[in-house]
């Protein structure tokens, strides 16, 4: 919370030495902002959204796996998928404490999940699960999401090991999304694989 | 769940395919596409580019795309159902791809991998070898993609191979499941498995 404040303030800022040095026509005020503003994240920034969006991916499979509502076989994928976001989250935490960051800490409670799928545009509720399809529907959002985030830091980040680390993992997550979409629409090829590109 | 074709077994004769010959006219078109700004950069006499080793292995990638693409347009035909809904869309996405990687080389002023008239893509009986088939090459795509992506340069580029490496670990899903194989075999997806 702290982080955040300081964060919105230091955005606050810029905001307003941008607009100054423009009304000024200042270069001078222009150019520190801009400088700060251009700064790209440093690879343990990027490590944090990975891990973030990773543990609600945890905490979404587990709830899915205890609610008992899917059959056996796609309880079995579902379990498959888990035990392969474990394995990420493991290495990437691993990576960042190497970087000297601090992993963000697990979440707690459903209510807090829920927020943070609503955070990403997620309509979908862990709390108003009730069928196969509502669990299937959660996971494949939240796959997507993942895809995103290693998508977008594949583009940012620095370090090799963590280039290929990302991409090996975005191809993990896209086919976790290819095999729950076809447990879902078992007939449509075309919602399963929808893209030539996975972003 | 890409469902074979009932007629598969009358077809096993057709299946031993002992290299495709014919790719289809979509994929001369595509590749066309490719090439013709790779002329562009080829017919100029300048020093070699800096980014060779990036260029290669962008090369190499593209060269495997036109080998799936052979691979799918010569069974296309030969398949029904979900398993021909699924190798129609895998071509035109693997042609989406060469486009792709042949506009990255371009860019990094080299030239790209000319389409070749025919691939060897081996023999294959029946719809199991097809499928074994499919799978050993979207292998060695998703290996091949994965040695080029930290040798390039532009953040936008790895963006992009990225994201067809990871598209065709799709494909990988849906033919190991076709092949009653776990869809899912790797956490770290290496092309390997």
């Amino acid at each position: 919370m702290h982080s955040d404040e300081h964060a919105a303030t230091r955005r606050q800022l810029i905001c307003r030495t941008i607009k100054l040095g423009a009304l000024a026509g200042a270069g001078s005020l222009a150019s520190v902002a801009s400088a700060e503003a251009a700064a790209p994240p440093s690879d343990a920034e990027l490590l944090l959204p990975i891990l973030g969006t990773e543990l609600l991916a945890i905490y979404s499979y587990r709830a899915i796996l205890h609610s008992a509502l899917m059959s056996e076989s796609a309880q079995r994928l579902a379990a498959r998928c888990f035990a392969q976001e474990h394995a990420h989250i493991g290495a990437f935490k691993a990576a960042l404490e190497q970087l000297g960051g601090t992993p963000p800490l697990p979440l707690k409670t459903v209510s807090a999940a829920d927020a943070v799928l609503a955070a990403h545009h997620i309509p979908n509720r862990l709390a108003h699960l009730r069928t196969e399809r509502d669990c299937l529907t959660i996971l494949v959002r939240v796959e997507n999401v993942l895809a995103n985030v290693y998508h977008t830091a594949i583009s940012q980040l620095t370090d090799p090991r963590l280039i290929e680390l990302s991409a090996q993992v975005l191809a993990c997550e896209a086919q976790h999304a290819t095999v729950l979409n076809l447990t879902l629409h078992p007939h449509d090829i075309d919602r399963a694989v929808p893209s030539s590109y996975v972003e | 769940v890409v469902s074979e074709n009932p007629d598969a077994a009358s077809r096993r004769t057709l299946l031993t395919v002992a290299g495709a010959t014919a790719l289809a006219g979509a994929v001369a078109g595509i590749s066309a596409c490719g090439s013709g700004s790779a002329s562009k950069s080829g017919s100029t006499t300048s020093p070699p580019p800096a980014n060779e080793v990036e260029i290669r292995l962008l090369n190499r990638a593209l060269d495997l795309e036109y080998r799936a693409a052979a691979l799918y347009t010569a069974i296309v035909p030969l398949l029904a159902g979900r398993a021909h809904a699924a190798a129609k869309l895998f071509l035109e996405q693997e042609l989406a791809h060469a486009t792709t990687l042949a506009g990255l080389i371009a860019n990094a002023e080299g030239k790209p991998t000319k389409q070749r008239s025919n691939y060897d893509i081996g023999r294959a009986r029946g719809l199991h070898g097809v499928f074994e088939m499919l799978v050993t090459l979207e292998n060695a795509q998703v290996a091949a993609y994965l040695d080029a992506i930290t040798q390039l340069n532009r953040s936008s580029d790895r963006a992009s191979v990225a994201s067809i490496l990871a598209n065709d670990a799709q494909h990988l899903s849906v033919a190991l499941l076709t092949l009653g194989r776990n869809p899912i075999p790797e956490a770290f997806v290496t092309g390997r498995a």
